[in-house]
């Protein structure tokens, strides 16, 4: 990075210049990531549109919310929308709490094959699973899952890289904390509970949204485990919305409809992610 | 040290707050439709269908019409029509195939539907259906729903791919839109080389579309596979002119370079040149005549003519290519299956469900009680005839597609000569046919 | 005598610890359990097929291991593995500067840096189908395609990025680092705010300020974080897939065919099944082994305290 600078002298300086430098920087890139989900939105709302040109235009004249209107009125969107926040509700949860729970296991603990589970939950995550959906797919079959809410939540319900995540964080928790609770006669659950895991509140609050966001988009998977329309995702359900041409603007709705949770989402959240420090100090 | 924000209390009050409120709302939302219990007595069969969508809701704006006349005659037989995605189809269908979940009945493209074939997926109907079943169908759109001379998935609608060119940018090159013909490549080439002045495209080229190239090769009066497929021809001239032409168009800079490369399946998010009125002739389907005027309506839409390498050789105007229902062999209500494809393949039901879907119907009869827009009845009847199937449009599609592909690419990027690329899709296509077909 | 001792004392070892690790299963229980059926389980069926010619459907023939010498004479399975490598080589350095970079830039507390952080994590939640429409106009060969005209610029000629053979895959790199930089800033972040503020006071008393402060405090603290990052962000670019998938189909000439677009290939495209799990085992096995030197050398099984 550009941080890096020739600073032997000791007196701290605001240089006015490297800030802006660094915003315009930030700025640009921001607007290479802003860029495409404006386009979504124009697109979303624009009448009959069949092919984009560039440049595009950011206003569509005459704007319309026809598309957001179609995919209520006339698809299941609905339904799929339900199914996708439940879904994706019950997955972060779980998910989260899990992870939590596995991550203290495997932080503190020093119980019999420790290093054999951990390692072998590590082997699970760098399974190559691009063909392992069809195998998945058999086993969901043979315990009569397809198309359950089940198989969609299951696989989420569990999460190694969460497992991982909390573990850092457990680990980074001084063991001062758990000998004075054990000290005050706390067993583990009480340990983990009351003692340790509001310290790692943020990083669970992390993990929620990437895993929020992670199951609200995935499709692959749950295209795969539902064939019916009542049981599908919103990723999934607007799949199976065509228009004869191709209609962008139809696509670009639904794509809109499945950003905006993830969007609340967050920002909901930012603020337990990235806690007010007042790092006053390390600006440079 | 550390002051939580969020506290373990509420943390846990939102949690079960949230769990809660999902657990009530799954209970109250809505169920799945519940079946029709027809007459008390009477034995209903289940079928399950699954098709791929044409409108934004296919399940209430296709099927439920088509299937109330459908449920009068046969109360017995319950029909669940399930539209799938479109993405991610054939992984979808591999994965249900290899659970022994597949639908009864699915709504097969033609260019899928031989892989499933040759590994027993789909069941053929020679003995279920009958020749008055079949009646309406054209010679060529029961060849494309067979394999080796067995019927597999009779046709309910077939795209008619023609070749179109743009009217307003014919004028400007000094072309008469109204007797203006490019019927030979010849032809083709001198158009080109004028739009290339003006910076427009000719055409378009896609290396992962090997229907694409099939049409290119059947115009240079070849075939790719031989008919009892033990053996292809990537080494013989119409073959070699085929590629030679798309080489040529690629370098010449006639053809988008962005289309040389591309997903396997989708070609989403590619400039299209011809709707932005770049680009002076295309491939295009039947409907196109009204769908890409509505998009664009500074588009003079022209209708072309089948082309040939030379006048000595017929003239094709792309593949038969088209969907129809295939009974899966894993169904376990094949009779209640057949009765269904038999009602949906009568010309009536035929022609009702193209009105519905916006698509083009297959037969004769059943284009009666079909109302395209006139111009896309003129296309189908100008291209319609000179549509072709056969070996080559069911022998390892994809394979072929995947094969060839990647070394189409070499070829128009100038990485190999034509003739090592068709060498080198030789080898690993006969080895292909080898492994497949003995 | 003497044995009977030995033995006594073994098994009482053995009751001792088995007492002490009782508590710990709970807390693991549920995993295990999703992970042993949605993914051990399928695991072994994979390991079963990995012997089988079989397309799942219709053939199924024993082959030993001829799969696993077939590997050594597969030369489109040999240059994916060159590519699936340069990937990674060129991503995971480029992806560990950026987002750091990006996460100390906005953790600062200055105007409109929470706004930067969302902004910057957009591209997670924007649908494929629009970035694959960015991605294709935005590197668009055509010298009036949106970067070439930027770089034309600063007078370099057009590129032709996707469609060019040895610029294909570091423009895939280029869109990975763009899609992932925002997620791992979230996790560097969530580190960073692990440091407590003391540090940094200290530090300062001492003289520390600027870049020196980060060198001596926020570096050697992210240590955990940045080992997290780093073994996680290589395993997830040896599987590199999706943006491959939708933009270049492992093109242009298979200069963008990495082992799991070609395991895809392999299942989907031939259905040869059997040669897909005998690659999936292999491809996990380098992946495991890589993961396991990354470990050792970041000492990422270490407690911290």
């Amino acid at each position: 990075m550009s941080v890096s600078e020739t600073s032997s002298e000791s007196v701290e300086k605001p240089n006015l210049i490297r800030e802006t430098i660094i915003y315009i920087l930030m700025a640009a890139v921001a607007i290479t990531t802003v860029g495409p989900f404006l386009i979504m939105l124009s697109v979303s709302l624009t009448q009959n549109i069949r092919f984009i040109t560039f440049p595009i235009e950011l206003i569509p004249v005459p704007m319309t919310l026809e598309n957001f209107q179609t995919l209520f009125a006339r698809t299941d969107a609905l339904r799929w929308l339900f199914n996708s926040v439940y879904v994706a509700v019950i997955s972060t949860l779980g998910g989260v709490i899990t992870s939590s729970m596995a991550g203290y296991a495997f932080a503190r603990g020093n119980f019999w094959g420790k290093n054999v589970i951990f390692m072998l939950f590590l082997g699970i995550l760098i399974m190559p699973d691009t063909a392992l959906i069809v195998p998945q797919f058999v086993v969901l079959s043979r315990l009569g899952l397809v198309n359950t809410y089940t198989a969609l939540i299951g696989p989420w319900f569990a999460s190694i890289f969460g497992t991982f995540l909390l573990r850092q964080a457990y680990l980074s928790i001084p063991r001062d904390y758990d000998d004075a609770a054990t000290i005050d006669g706390a067993n583990l659950w009480q340990n983990w509970w009351h003692v340790l895991m509001p310290q790692v509140v943020p990083t669970m609050a992390t993990l929620a949204v990437l895993r929020f966001m992670g199951n609200w988009n995935s499709f692959f998977y749950p295209m795969i485990v539902t064939s019916k329309s009542d049981m599908r995702t919103l990723t999934v359900g607007l799949g199976t919305v065509a228009r004869s041409g191709g209609d962008a603007g139809l696509d670009m709705a639904g794509a809109v409809l499945g950003f905006l949770p993830t969007l609340i989402v967050f920002v909901l959240m930012q603020r337990y992610i990235i806690r007010g420090i007042s790092l006053s100090g390390v600006k440079g | 040290m550390k002051q939580p924000v969020l506290s373990r209390r509420q943390f846990l009050q939102l949690s079960a707050g949230v769990t809660v409120t999902s657990a009530l709302a799954a209970c109250v939302a809505p169920a799945a439709p519940a079946a029709d219990s027809g007459d008390a007595g009477m034995e209903t069969t289940t079928i399950d269908v699954w098709a791929y969508p044409r409108t934004e809701n296919d399940g209430d704006i296709v099927y439920a019409p088509l299937n109330e006349g459908f449920h009068a005659a046969h109360p017995d037989i319950m029909v669940q029509v399930e539209v799938q995605p479109w993405g991610g189809r054939r992984e979808k269908l591999y994965a249900a195939a290899a659970a022994g979940e597949a639908p009864d009945i699915w709504d097969a493209t033609t260019d899928t539907v031989p892989a499933y074939i040759t590994k027993g997926v789909i069941l053929g109907l020679d003995d279920l259906l009958t020749a008055d079943d079949l009646a309406d169908y054209h010679a060529a759109e029961i060849d494309a729903a067979s394999l080796d001379g067995v019927l597999y998935m009779p046709l309910i609608e077939a795209e008619v791919n023609g070749i179109a060119y743009n009217g307003g940018l014919l004028s400007e090159l000094g072309y008469d839109p109204a007797t203006a013909s490019f019927q030979t490549w010849d032809e083709l080439y001198a158009l080109g080389e004028r739009a290339a002045e003006q910076n427009w495209y000719l055409e378009s080229l896609s290396t992962f579309s090997w229907g694409g190239f099939l049409v290119t090769v059947h115009e240079a009066g070849g075939q790719v596979y031989t008919d009892d497929r033990t053996d292809s021809n990537f080494l013989e001239q119409p073959v070699i002119d085929a590629l030679t032409r798309w080489v040529k168009e690629f370098q010449e800079g006639w053809v988008p370079l962005e289309y040389a490369i591309g997903s396997v399946d989708e070609q989403g998010g590619l400039p299209d040149y011809w709707l932005s009125l770049e680009q002076v002739t295309a491939r295009r389907e039947d409907a196109a005549c009204v769908q890409d005027v509505e998009a664009n309506p500074d588009l003079e839409y022209v209708i072309g003519h089948a082309r040939s390498m030379d006048s000595s050789i017929t003239a094709v105007s792309g593949i038969v290519s088209g969907q129809g229902w295939a009974i899966t062999s894993q169904s376990d209500a094949v009779d209640a299956a057949v009765t269904w494809v038999k009602y949906m393949i009568m010309p009536e039901q035929v022609g009702t469900r193209a009105n519905l879907a916006g698509t083009t119907p297959v037969g004769n009869k059943s284009k009666e009680v079909w109302n395209p827009a006139p111009c896309t009845a003129e296309y189908v009847d100008r291209f319609g005839p000179l549509l072709f199937a056969g070996v080559d449009t069911n022998t390892l599609w994809q394979e072929s597609k995947v094969v060839a592909g990647p070394q189409f690419q070499a070829a128009v990027l100038g990485q190999a000569t034509v003739e090592e690329a068709l060498e080198t899709i030789k080898t690993e296509i006969d080895a292909l046919l080898l492994e497949q077909y003995g | 005598m003497a044995v009977a001792n030995t033995s006594q004392r073994a098994s009482s070892q053995f009751l001792k610890r088995l007492r002490s690790s009782l508590p710990w299963y709970p807390f693991i229980i549920i995993n295990a359990l999703v992970f042993v059926l949605f993914n051990l389980v399928p695991w072994f069926s994979m390991f079963r097929y990995s012997v089988l010619k079989t397309d799942l459907l219709s053939t199924r023939e024993f082959v030993g291991l001829d799969h696993f010498v077939r590997m050594f004479t597969d030369a489109k399975l040999h240059k994916a593995m060159l590519n699936t490598a340069w990937f990674t080589l060129m991503y995971i350095p480029l992806l560990v500067v950026a987002s750091l970079g990006v996460a100390i830039l906005v953790n600062r507390p200055l105007r409109g840096m929470k706004a930067f952080r969302a902004i910057y994590f957009l591209p997670n939640i924007t649908s494929v189908a629009v970035l694959a429409l960015i991605f294709r106009r935005f590197l668009s060969p055509r010298p009036d395609g949106p970067l070439n005209f930027l770089i034309g610029l600063v007078g370099i000629p057009p590129q032709k990025w996707l469609i060019d053979v040895y610029q294909a895959m570091p423009s895939i790199v280029g869109i990975s680092l763009w899609e992932a930089f925002g997620y791992f800033m979230v996790i560097w972040l969530a580190g960073l705010q692990a440091i407590p503020n003391e540090l940094y006071d200290a530090a300062k008393v001492d003289g520390a300020n600027g870049w020196r402060l980060h060198r001596y405090v926020t570096i050697p603290l992210l240590r955990p974080t940045a080992a997290f990052i780093i073994v996680i962000a290589t395993i997830g670019a040896l599987q590199v897939f999706g943006s491959i998938f939708i933009l270049t189909g492992g093109g242009p000439v298979n200069a963008t065919t990495t082992v799991v677009y070609q395991i895809y290939n392999e299942a989907f495209n031939f259905g040869r099944f059997g040669y897909a799990s005998a690659l999936s085992i292999l491809f996990f096995l380098i992946i495991l082994i890589i993961a396991l030197i990354q470990s050792r050398y970041l000492r990422f099984g270490d407690d911290v305290y």
